[in-house]
This record gives structure tokens, sequence and C-alpha cells, in this order.
């Protein structure tokens, strides 16, 4: 149990750390802005209570803010997430519900399954994270843009972690 | 009263998330009031730290390109230098007969330039006498304004952030405009205001107009890229490549006007009359 938490502990710190030291300091026109963060809440334990996803996310949100110093904008995006994350994951459950052993990962539960949540989750963080930033209607294409070409690129960046660290495939039932 | 225990428990998550998403929103609205405080204080520190240490680790990195531009600004000063001692220039005599500004070093540990308002964190803060609302310049031109100090660190707005606007003037001696950013790409700004009788060119230098009491005159922005005068306007419509590069930005100078508190009271004093 407390290694469990101390390896999701690791992870955030790792995630936010190439987030502000790596990602941030990428200059690409001012258009790509993936944000890598939401993949810590994403790859919580499957049984998370809804709540504690909740409480885990806006305090990881908290965290990123202090670290970027934008007062509760990532937060803010980070509970959208952390709310309808256990929402995504009802609606794709596989057809005999999620076993135990299962993690949100490529590697237990199949790419298809991977991609589609993530991307919508990437989706809906990004969006309501630029519009809160940008905040009016008078740049909307380029906030459009912005939303798409971030999400695909933070959605590209979650697929190579996953290839990367969880590669191992689940042994076959007997 | 069973009724809406069932009902608090059965949307517990619900009414936390809107509970907690309210505080964030409420934060968001009042950022200026955020940034004074004790936390805000305490994260510039810890992140200002910790950021220290890893541009140390990969600093060396661009240490040549780093000498370059600190070459280049050098020779630049010292042609300035030059012309300042052999033209007998009246205005700046009378100018220079007190030194206006003063220039505190420092160097950028952190910058972003993707975001819509976009910040710098520098290594020095109101310990070396950095105060909000000092410009900052770096080698190469305007880089931001400070926005809030701790002890050992300051964050400053860069340019390219929605609430700056700095007042700059077209080449030398030309009309008066106002720089902006749209919000969209890291490498351009908007120059407005400036009257359809003034001659633009493309690839005139636009500089600080020495107005504002945050930066020194003729401080380079950037250069004119391309313009149109919409039809139907009195003022065109410029866009200003920037001379700074904020994602290589390393040593800059905080400008710290020696009179400004004098010249704040007497422009106060002057508002109060009207």
């Amino acid at each position: 149990m407390i290694s469990n938490i101390l390896y999701h502990l690791f992870r955030y710190f790792l995630l936010a750390l190439v987030q502000v030291w790596v990602i941030n300091n990428i200059e690409l026109h001012g258009i790509f802005h993936p944000q890598i963060y939401p993949l810590f809440v994403l790859s919580l334990p499957l049984n998370t209570p809804p709540l504690a996803v909740l409480l885990i996310g806006f305090a990881a949100g908290l965290g990123v803010d202090l670290m970027m110093h934008t007062g509760a904008l990532h937060a803010s995006a980070l509970l959208v997430t952390a709310l309808l994350r256990p929402y995504i994951l009802h609606l794709l459950r596989p057809a005999g519900g999620y076993q135990p052993e299962d993690r949100p990962t490529v590697s237990a539960m199949g790419f298809l399954w991977f991609f589609v949540y993530a991307a919508i989750l990437l989706l809906v963080h990004h969006t309501w994270l630029f519009i809160i930033e940008t905040l009016s209607f008078r740049q909307m294409f380029f906030v459009l843009g912005k939303i798409l070409l971030s999400t695909l690129s933070a959605l590209a960046i979650a697929l190579m972690l996953q290839y990367l660290f969880f590669s191992r495939r689940k042994p076959l039932p007997v | 009263m069973q009724q809406l225990l069932l009902f608090i428990r059965h949307y517990a998550t619900w009414l936390v998330f809107l509970l907690l998403q309210s505080v964030c929103l409420v934060l968001i609205a009042n950022e200026s009031r955020y940034h004074r405080s004790a936390i805000s204080n305490a994260a510039m520190e810890w992140v200002g730290h910790a950021m220290t240490a890893y541009r140390r680790a990969i600093g060396y990195l661009n240490l040549r390109q780093e000498n370059q531009r600190l070459a280049i600004e050098n020779s630049k000063l010292r042609t300035r230098l030059a012309e300042r001692l052999t033209v007998a220039d009246t205005s700046f005599i009378a100018l220079s007969g007190k030194q206006i500004y003063e220039y505190i070093p420092a160097r950028v540990v952190q910058v972003t330039t993707n975001a819509s308002n976009n910040y710098l964190l520098i290594d020095q803060g109101s310990l070396a006498g950095i105060e909000p609302r000092m410009g900052i310049i770096g080698p190469e031109g305007v880089v931001g304004i400070v926005r809030n100090v701790s002890p050992h660190f300051a964050t400053a707005y860069s340019l390219l952030h929605k609430k700056v606007s700095v007042s700059a003037r077209l080449g030398d001696g030309g009309a008066r405009g106002t720089v902006r950013w749209d919000g969209r790409s890291p490498f351009y700004v908007n120059l407005e205001e400036i009257p359809r009788q003034q001659r633009v060119m493309r690839g005139d230098t636009v500089f600080t107009s020495g107005l504002s009491r945050i930066f020194p005159d003729r401080i380079p922005i950037g250069v004119v890229e391309s313009y149109y005068l919409p039809v139907g306007s009195n003022f065109y419509q410029i866009r200003v490549r920037l001379t700074s590069r904020y994602s290589s930005l390393d040593h800059v100078y905080v400008v710290r006007h020696l009179f400004r508190k004098e010249l704040d009271s007497l422009v106060q004093m002057l508002e109060h009359d009207q």
C-alpha cells in the first residue's frame, strides 16, 4: 500500500517536472502546448473511489499551479478531468467488467481502450484549460486549433510513455 | 432530513467538485491578489531554487550561444559609448548630469512561451532591490515587467502577456504607439496607434519610448515585419518580430528608475488636481 502511494507520488513528480522543465520550454509558435501531468490522474488505479480521484486531482493540479505560478488554472482543469474519469471508465468497461488486476494501461487493456480513454480525457482537459486561460471569443479559431493540436501531441506522448514503460505483455490466461 | 442526507451521499462527488471548482475560479479571478500572498511567495522560493539547480546542471548546453549574445551586446554598447564621447551631444549631457537608471543583473531560471499569459522567473529578488513594476531587459531588447518579488527571486510578466502593454516608438524619432501581444505566436507582437501620417517601412526597428518610467529610452523591442492601413482607419496595424528570443533567455538586467517614487508622486498630484 505504502509502496503503491510512493510509486504514484513519484510518477506525479516525474510528469510535473517533465512538464515544467522540458515541455514548457519547447517553442512552437504558441499553438502546441501539450499537458502531460493529467496522465497522473489517468493512471490512478481503476478502483480508486471517485471522490478520492477528485481530491487527488485537485491537489495535483494545485501542485502544478505552484510550479508554474498560475494561481489555480491547472487545478480547475484537472478537477474536471478527475470528475469525468469514473464516467469514462464506466462507458469503456469491458464485457465482464474490470478485473481486479486490470490497470489503465495499454498492456493491460489494449491499445484501442487506452487510446479512446486517454483521448477523451485529454481533450476535456485541454478544452477546459485553454478556454479558462483565454476567456475570450476573439481568438476562437486559434484556441480551437490549440486545443486540437495540443491534445493530439499530448496523446502521442502518452502512447509513447506507455510503450516505453509498460510494454510488458500481460501473461496469457491459462 | 434523511432525504437530504441521502441526496448528499448520492451526489457527494459532484458537490465536492462544485465546491473545489468555485474555489479555483475565485482564485483565478483574483489572480493579482493571490500573487501577493505568502503561499505564492513560498512557492516562488522553492521553485526558484529547484529551477536554479536544474539550470546549473544543463547550463553549459547553450554557453557558446550565450557568450556570443553578450559579446554582441558589449560591442553595441561600446559603439554607443564611442558616439557619446566624440559627438558633443548637449541633450545627453544635460540629461546625464544625473544618473537616472540603474541596472541589476539577474539570470532567468524559468520561462514559458506557450501559454496565453507568459511569465519569467529570475534569480534576484527583494534582497537585490527589485520591486514590482520594474522593467527587465535582455541583451537583445525588452523582456518583461516584474510582477512579484520574494527575497531571492522575482516573477515577471513577459511581453507575451495580455496585461502588458509597452509604450513604443517607430524608428528614431518616429511616432509613438503601444506594443501589445495578441496571445498567439511567441515571436510576434502588434504595434498599435501609429497614425497614418507616419511613414512605415518593413525592417524599421521599434524602440521603447522612454515615457513609461519602466524602460529607458531606445531599448529595442522588435523589427517591423508587415503592416497595413485598415480601410477607414487612421492608425496602422503593424506586426513586429520580437528581437528577444524568450526560450533561450539567460542573462537579463532589471531596470531601476532612481527617481520613480518622486515622479510617481508628482504624477499623482497632477491626477489629484484634475
